[in-house]
């Protein structure tokens, strides 16, 4: 697994979680959303997606709508619940706290003056 | 709900898109080996995706799919390579008791089936003339006037 697919899978639930804190949505928007929020540079594929809905579902944060949407079709909304905002809440904090030391590692390091991809 | 509206206004799926959709996730369930009650709702929710995506894209065809969702193989494996181990392992451990008891089933109705030909094969060997088949053969003597039983 390369470098980025490590560090998408630590933030996969944040950012899912924080799609759900403005509204209910199913799969497939929440990863059309992700690419067009991030302007096309946290792509999420919906294999990577599912399991990860499903552990943040068996830990009560989300809860699942199945919508009927046409003829044997149903598409399954995701909605966020009280014990996962509050969970949405820590994790943006403690990310954001990490985020900080890390930068403070890479400046320390000399390596604030690489350019992004 | 923008972005949901524009799914629920654009075309249906026609056939083509739905064969290759069916088509897609029948490859994928072949390479997902992972208990049912985890599969069922992960195949559910591809398949609507797939027909999402074969919406906005008429002429997708497999390639255009396996570019954008993955090769079968490689979907089924990243499922399975991000679902926690704890998951998996209690989805294997729940309703093993129904397991169990079909299996007991299983090995009683075989053991019946074992019993029941060794008695078989058993009457046939040790009681001779158990079972014993003849041609029919014509008997064309007068039937007997007078009665068995002496008078």
């Amino acid at each position: 697994m390369g470098v980025s697919e490590n560090l998408k899978r630590g933030v996969t639930e944040l950012v899912l979680l924080s799609l759900l804190a403005q509204r209910d949505m199913y799969g497939y928007e929440m990863s059309q959303e992700l690419q067009a929020r991030s302007g096309g540079k946290f792509i999420l594929q919906e294999s990577s997606m599912y399991p990860t809905l499903y552990r943040l579902e068996d830990k009560g944060y989300i809860t699942v709508t199945k919508q009927q949407v046409g003829r044997r079709r149903t598409r399954m909304y995701y909605h966020l619940e009280a014990a996962g905002r509050d969970y949405l809440q820590s994790s943006v904090a403690e990310y954001l706290s990490m985020q900080e030391g890390i930068r403070g590692i890479l400046t320390s390091c000399g390596m604030n003056e690489v350019e992004p991809v | 709900m923008n972005s949901s509206m524009n799914h629920s206004s654009a075309q249906a799926p026609g056939l083509q898109a739905q064969v290759l959709c069916r088509r897609y996730c029948g490859r994928v369930k072949r390479s997902l080996f992972c208990p049912a009650a985890l599969r069922r709702p992960v195949l559910s929710q591809l398949e609507e995706s797939v027909l999402l995506y074969l919406e906005e894209h008429p002429r997708a065809g497999m390639n255009e799919l396996c570019a954008h969702f993955g090769t079968p193989k490689a979907f089924a494996a990243n499922v399975l390579e991000n679902m926690e181990g704890e998951q998996l392992h209690r989805q294997l451990t729940c309703y093993r008791w129904r397991r169990v008891l079909a299996a007991m089933l299983v090995a009683l109705a075989l053991a019946y089936g074992v019993f029941y030909c060794a008695r078989l094969a058993i009457d046939y060997i040790c009681y001779p003339g158990y079972g014993n088949l003849s041609s029919i053969e014509e008997d064309t003597r007068p039937l007997p006037t007078t009665s068995p039983i002496g008078e």
